[in-house]
């Protein structure tokens, strides 16, 4: 949906004293503009990217790659290509989804269920409740299960295969991780919120 | 490296044990002894954990004002920053600003001082002398800070900006350790008359805050020098604003013009030149002086090296002034650099568009240029922090300008604990979390017997609302004996009626209306043409409220005075149901907000409303580290803020191996630093974590390399 008029209101934005939307009329006097410079794409002349750093190959809203070696982290939603010894597959966390937002009573922890998608694993690859951990802001530890009377995922993803499957435990309100870690270290982890108020 | 720390008896102020009573005859308020709580002393304290030396170049580029959810949720689409860059290093999940709104964070920085009115206002009326040698409290929990010569709580322009001669900075402390150091100031000198003030200081090079202080807003009496518009904003040509650049608000690296035409020199001499020199004090991309000129050998590149993107390209401002970068990136988006020199702004911007995308196009084109240096790669260390984390996601402004479209549903909607998350604190002492830090003399918080919160605290009510007046009696009673109007802080009142322009018709149940914020969620709507009100012909049906706001963007702004949101709400009924014009709507009043249970005729409730939370701290910001001390994706979720990183850089440099013993006001030396292990102000707070193993993830494994 789009508007018609563009004219940022001033409304309550000017209710706050952090000056983000000036509205004068400025003249556009940019330092050096108008003159595309003799530009090159030059690299700086003193070095490369150092070896440690993850590849630069990446790009905005990329898919990321996580490893034991360079563990992936981003928010819940984005997929990671999630590389093991000797497979790979595509792994995505959503959620957590939670009961009863906006109820009268805020209770400090709520039922958090997640939703795990694997696919194009290259070779079989092991799915495991117990690899995935959720840690809340203060450190706590979360041991999510398969939500009951939901379907649970094979032992073993298939290579080609894709599987579903819900975890659930229950967290305290504020800010998350999830974590995979198929092989005993992390390979990726999501960032969330646990929001119930 | 664990210090033996003195057993000096420490009382640390807390938002929980300020309570009333902090005023004291001749305004000489502390933090009550009588009130705060002994605590007891830490005999060690806590380390990075990494070996002497092992850091050897640090680059901090700060960003300004988003909240941790603005920036690193995945709720904006500039990746490169919540998702590229802590796939190179460690994302600290709770890193925490120490007040508001901007610059007094900066001199915490820096310094270790805590917040005051006039540095919480960003020096927005003159830069005057603050406190002075004689007012440096020398015992108790606020030792070593500096009283407002106004006393506590004294309005915005009573204080002063710039700290006295005897108050040392990290830079002073780098000094007397010879450790070299610069202050890089993207736009710096670019409109002459503006920051030629000493160490880029705002005004000519005849301004000084002793003799002849900046007054920072124009008017008859105080012309702005030609070309010249703003001294606190930014303007076209120049987007620098020295609110955000810490080194010409502290006499110790100025100097000072004394009264009777002598002059003090800085309390140290660096290794080279002076202070403010253009050894120290540089355009980001001056050819001789700059980033890219210094990066070329690590003989060349300072220990030390601050970085202040001008206020397009720190996030800052929503729609650029000026050059917000986007000209200087190839069709592959990958950045430009002209051969010698690189100059970003020689390329005309595509857009004005500023927020978190403008500084993703800072951090995309200097952050690699700072890896690919030699100094970087070894025991180099690259910090990208915030300011401050305000104003949390789901309202509005320049953070929620770079909502994905991200549409908050009526359970978004924000409240006063989401305002007041704004406003946190929090750090590490003794291994354990707490919520709160010191608040120093000047912004102390304290409540009456009602609960009701008397000053704003270093939060200073950013994202709250407050009672009308300190005086009123209603809504709420507020006791009389607090400073008249000193409790709104930046807080607004709960906001009168408001009339949008919007567009709506019969076609569906949402009205267009780039004014919508996500805080007006539950505001009654009235039609503005047709007042008939309910039973007369209004398209809008009576009793009818804005529900569910969406505000996406941000949108690529054509000119410096485009728009960036294009914002929407869905009109509801009393029960939340979709409720859908009777005609075509064309400007909406939005009804007056007023105190929860004290709401007049034709009012709904404010969500921001408190008269009783008091606001602590500067919000949680997030910061990512890069370093080959440190394990690329991680994350670490131990609390720090910016006096842990303060206490950091000055055990990282082993500044308290420096030589500079001279004793300033409460015992304090600039090597020493107030605790005699080199931490300045708050810093020195016995038990506060500097960034440890958390951070320095890696440190074990390339020491036993090297």
């Amino acid at each position: 949906m789009t508007s018609s008029f563009l004219a940022a209101g001033a409304g309550s934005l000017t209710r706050r004293r952090w000056r983000v939307l000036a509205p004068a009329i400025l003249l556009v006097v940019l330092t050096g503009c108008g003159s595309k410079a003799a530009s090159t794409a030059a690299e700086p002349s003193y070095g490369s990217l150092p070896s440690f750093l993850p590849s630069a190959a990446l790009h905005n809203d990329a898919e990321l790659t996580g490893s034991s070696a360079h563990p992936a982290v981003t928010s819940q939603g984005d997929s990671v290509h999630v590389q093991l010894a000797d497979a790979s597959v595509h792994a995505t966390v959503t959620g957590p989804v939670v009961p009863g937002e906006g109820l009268p009573v805020v209770q400090e922890a709520t039922t958090c269920t997640w939703t795990i998608t694997l696919t194009g694993a290259s070779k079989a690859v092991p799915i495991r409740a117990a690899d995935f951990t959720a840690i809340d802001h203060l450190g706590k530890i979360y041991r999510p299960y398969y939500v009951p009377g939901r379907p649970v995922p094979p032992a073993t993803l298939a290579p080609g295969a894709s599987a579903t499957f819900e975890l659930r435990a229950v967290m305290n309100a504020g800010e998350g991780l999830m974590r995979w870690a198929p092989t005993g270290t992390t390979v990726a982890s999501w960032d969330f919120e646990v929001e119930n108020d | 490296m664990t210090h033996t720390g003195n057993r000096r008896g420490w009382l640390r102020l807390t938002g929980a044990t300020a309570t009333a009573g902090v005023l004291v005859a001749g305004g000489l308020a502390t933090a009550s002894s009588a009130l705060a709580k002994p605590v007891q002393t830490s005999t060690t304290i806590t380390t990075t954990g990494l070996k002497p030396g092992q850091i050897k170049h640090v680059w901090l580029i700060i960003l300004e004002n988003k909240s941790y959810d603005a920036t690193f949720t995945g709720l904006n689409q500039n990746s490169y920053l919540w998702k590229t860059l802590p796939a190179q290093g460690v994302l600290l999940k709770n890193y925490y600003g120490t007040g508001h709104f901007s610059q007094d964070n900066y001199e915490t920085l820096v310094s270790g001082q805590a917040t005051q009115q006039d540095t919480q206002s960003d020096c927005s009326v003159a830069n005057t002398d603050f406190g002075s040698t004689g007012s440096i409290i020398t015992s108790g929990p606020n030792k070593g800070q500096v009283l407002s010569l106004a006393g506590p709580n004294a309005v915005n322009g009573a204080n002063g900006c710039t700290y006295p001669h005897a108050v040392p900075t990290l830079f002073n402390q780098l000094d007397a350790a010879k450790k070299s150091w610069k202050g890089y100031g993207q736009d710096i000198g670019n409109q002459p008359g503006r920051e030629d003030a000493v160490c880029a200081g705002p005004g000519t090079a005849a301004n000084d805050p002793t003799t002849n202080p900046t007054v920072m807003t124009a008017s008859a009496a105080h012309p702005f020098p030609a070309g010249v518009t703003s001294f606190t904003g930014a303007q076209p040509n120049d987007q620098y604003v020295a609110k955000h650049f810490p080194f010409p608000w502290f006499h110790s690296l100025t100097g000072v013009k004394n009264a009777d035409g002598t002059t003090t020199p800085p309390l140290t001499k660096p290794v080279h030149g002076t202070d403010c020199d253009t050894g120290h004090i540089a355009n980001l991309d001056s050819a001789t002086h700059g980033l890219f000129h210094d990066l070329q050998k690590v003989a060349t590149t300072p220990a030390f090296s601050w970085i202040t993107p001008n206020n397009c390209s720190d996030a800052h401002d929503a729609i650029c002034k000026g050059n917000n970068l986007s000209g200087a990136f190839d069709g592959n988006g990958k950045p430009i650099y002209q051969a010698g020199a690189p100059n970003p702004e020689a390329f005309a911007p595509a857009n004005y568009t500023g927020g978190l995308y403008a500084s993703d196009l800072f951090l995309e084109y200097y952050i690699p240029m700072i890896e690919k240096s030699a100094a970087f790669k070894d025991g180099g260390l690259i910090d990208i922090t915030f300011d401050e984390g305000n104003p949390p996601f789901t309202y509005s402004g320049n953070s929620f300008n770079n909502a994905n479209a991200y549409g908050p549903t009526k359970n978004d909607a924000p409240n006063v604990t989401s305002g007041l998350a704004a406003d946190a604190a929090g750090q590490t002492i003794n291994g354990k979390t707490v919520h709160t830090e010191p608040t120093g003399p000047n912004t102390p918080l304290a409540k009456d017997a009602n609960g009701n919160q008397l000053f704003p605290g270093p939060g200073d009510n950013a994202f709250i609302d407050r009672p009308p007046v300190c005086t009123a009696t209603t809504p709420t009673l507020v006791p009389a004996n607090c400073v008249p109007g000193i409790v709104l802080g930046g807080a607004g009142q709960p906001p009168a009626a408001r009339t949008d322009k919007a567009a709506a018709s019969t076609a569906n149940t949402y009205v267009l209306d780039s004014s919508i914020i996500a805080s007006d969620t539950g505001r009654g709507v009235t039609d503005t043409v047709d007042t008939t009100g309910p039973g007369g012909t209004s398209p809008i049906p009576a009793d009818s409220f804005v529900g569910t706001v969406s505000d996406t963007g941000p949108q690529r702004a054509a000119s410096p005075t485009g728009s960036i949101i294009d914002g929407s709400f869905q009109l509801v009924d009393q029960a939340g149901n979709p409720v859908t014009p009777t005609g075509p709507v064309s400007s909406v009043k939005l009804s007056a907000e007023g105190a929860p249970g004290f709401l007049a005729p034709g009012q709904t409730a404010d969500p921001l409303y408190t008269a009783t939370d008091p606001t602590p701290g500067g919000g949680d910001t997030g910061s990512v580290l890069i370093s080959p001390l440190i394990k690329p994706g991680t994350t670490t979720s131990r609390y720090y803020n910016h006096y842990s990183w303060l206490r950091t850089m000055e055990d990282i440099f082993q500044v308290s191996n420096g030589k500079d013993h001279a004793k300033l006001p409460a015992g304090v030396t600039v090597s020493g630093g107030l605790d005699k292990l080199g931490h300045l102000g708050f810093a020195a707070q016995p038990g506060l974590a500097p960034f440890g193993k958390d951070v320095f993830n890696n440190a074990a494994v390339v020491s036993k390399k090297s």
